[in-house]
């Protein structure tokens, strides 16, 4: 079973069976020191082990994140070594998406 | 629990450039292989678990992942991995991983690898076990076999050893 935050990218690896949650990166139980949030999103996680009935099955949990993203702080102190080398390629992804809304 | 009726949004906590990246690279349609599949053979009340983790724990006791190495070449992810014994404590760990901000992790091992979560079900009899070993690696692989090899398979053997019959895995 795997809990991920990405569902998108995670279906195209072929999970046995998949909980996603909409919490940011590197918290996928809760925030810190929240053991009753912790627990509801491992017993759900849990729950979801039972529902599934076949191979490649993603349940989505109803959990929403108490923060807004920008102030989630997830992201490390410093650009990772491949963002610094795609950085180009995600720029002009970026401006892509802009140039077609 | 009732089924959600929400679907989560990959994207939200992403920066718009690391979104739209994302989006560029990640095809719409789903994995259409084949897929594993081992049906639960008992109750979870009876179930014995390990937990995996792709964010980059080890014990102080032990080496950290190799940062230095990835820094100097991007598309290596440092392909070992850690046991980590279910009585570890955040004071007993360092996280090491360049993708994410760490704090959270030191802080409270539980936002990833819920042990003390996971302890407190198996003495309520939710779960049947929680296995004496959980597990790190690295979570930034790029078709390493060397990855298969070095994590993988060794910690697959080891839960076959401690009896383990379900895994949660929680990627970052």
């Amino acid at each position: 079973m795997v809990l991920t935050p990405m569902p998108e990218f995670h279906n195209q690896v072929g999970i046995p069976r998949s909980a996603a949650i909409e919490y940011p990166f590197g918290r996928l139980f809760g925030q810190v020191g929240d053991e009753k949030g912790q627990r509801e999103v491992l017993l759900a996680l849990l729950d979801v082990f039972e529902k599934c009935q076949k191979p490649g099955e993603v349940h989505h949990l109803p959990f929403t994140w108490p923060e807004e993203p920008k102030k989630a702080d997830w992201q490390p102190p410093e650009m990772s070594p491949l963002i610094k080398v795609y950085l180009e390629e995600i720029k002009k992804a970026r401006r892509k998406e802009m140039e077609q809304k | 629990m009732e089924d959600s009726k929400r679907t989560v949004d990959g994207y939200r906590f992403l920066p718009p450039g690391l979104a739209a990246w994302f989006r560029s690279l990640i095809p719409k349609e789903n994995f259409k292989g084949d897929i594993p599949w081992t049906p639960l053979s008992k109750p979870l009340s009876r179930t014995s678990f390990a937990l995996v983790t792709s964010s980059g724990i080890s014990l102080k006791s032990d080496p950290p992942f190799n940062m230095e190495r990835e820094k100097s070449e991007p598309t290596w992810g440092d392909p070992t991995y850690r046991e980590i014994p279910r009585s570890t404590t955040s004071k007993l760990i360092n996280v090491n991983h360049l993708h994410i901000n760490t704090k959270h992790i030191l802080n409270d091992l539980n936002v990833i690898l819920p042990l003390a979560r996971m302890a407190e079900l198996e003495r309520e009899g939710i779960i049947g076990r929680l296995a004496e070993t959980s597990y790190s690696f690295y979570g930034f692989q790029f078709e390493s076999m060397a990855f298969l090899d070095q994590a993988i398979g060794p910690m697959a053997e080891k839960m076959r050893k401690e009896g383990v019959e379900a895994v949660i895995l929680t990627p970052v």
